[in-house]
């Protein structure tokens, strides 16, 4: 599997499983924390904050989706 | 300067440096939030806006212009953000390959072109659902953060609740940033990433959460309409 050893990826799932999970008891009502959104609208707060997170976001899709490819999506 | 020393100051420049300011970053963004929400203000708009870009007693068009506004600013100034930061991690860090830089500007265009015809569908498709749950239409559209403090009073938590989500981001950026450095067995994101999209259906799946995650952060918690 690209050369990683199985307990690798397992380590990512049990990262963003955590994340899921606590956002699943936010949601329910268990903790009284707040949820991601919440705690984006406080980073959006201020409008850089706001454009550090477009950026973030853009960032990720242009990593995952469009790098390496050439205008146009031209492989 | 031995190989080991110079590999060494290579991964710390390229892997550690970027994630640790990454995150302090963003956390610094959130401490920032965190310190306006707790100031004793009547009413809040956006740091740095008037009062008068409140939607109480404005207009349907002037509502639509700050929406306007709001969203050009966003785009533009989130865009031209993430390509100053490539430019600066390209001749600063690490000049990762040729086509780098023009890759990000042409690249994250593309995905803006894409994203806002979706992000108009969602909203548009929200609104009709919305319609037909029988909550009334037709308001002053206005992003959350330019709305009266009290209004987004709900956000308030105890702040260990938000501590506890910059415990689990910074548990993932120093995952990230071992696996950068080479640490043995541990990929980085993008293998993972790389791993799930190895399949159309998994490719899919990626770019619909990833315009989910924008439309739901960006455009989603927008005011279009007061029921929202």
């Amino acid at each position: 599997m690209a050369g990683y050893p199985l307990i690798g990826y397992l380590a990512w799932a049990v990262l963003f499983g955590a994340l899921l999970a606590w956002e699943g008891l936010v949601r329910a009502g268990v903790t009284g924390a707040p949820a991601l959104r919440d705690v984006f609208r406080v980073i959006t707060r201020y409008p850089v904050g706001r454009w550090m997170l477009f950026a973030l976001w853009l960032w990720l899709g242009w990593h995952f989706f469009i790098r390496g490819w050439h205008f146009l999506l031209r492989a | 300067m031995g190989p080991l020393t110079v590999l060494a100051a290579s991964v710390e420049r390229q892997a550690l440096v970027p994630m640790a300011a990454g995150y302090l970053i963003l956390m610094s963004a959130l401490a920032l939030g965190l310190r306006s929400l707790s100031r004793p203000q009547a009413t809040k708009a956006e740091p740095g806006q008037s009062a008068g870009s409140s939607p109480a007693g404005s207009g349907q068009r002037s509502g639509w212009a700050v929406l306007a506004r709001h969203a050009i600013g966003t785009v533009v100034a989130g865009y031209l953000l993430l390509i100053a930061v490539v430019i600066a991690y390209y001749y600063a860090v690490a000049r990762v390959g040729p086509r780098f830089v023009q890759g990000a500007v042409t690249g994250s265009a593309l995905l803006i072109g894409l994203a806002a015809p979706v992000f108009a569908a969602a909203s548009w498709l929200a609104e009709l659902l919305r319609r037909r749950r029988g909550r009334p239409a037709g308001h002053t559209p206005v992003p959350v953060d330019l709305l009266p403090r009290e209004e987004v009073s709900r956000a308030r938590h105890p702040l260990i609740g938000y501590l506890a989500w910059a415990v689990l981001f910074g548990a993932l950026f120093a995952w990230e940033g071992l696996a950068l450095a080479g640490v043995t067995g541990i990929p980085t994101v993008s293998d993972v990433v790389r791993v799930i999209m190895r399949y159309p259906v998994g490719r899919w799946a990626l770019f619909a959460l990833w315009l989910w995650v924008g439309w739901r952060s960006f455009i989603r918690s927008w005011r279009f309409f007061p029921l929202a």
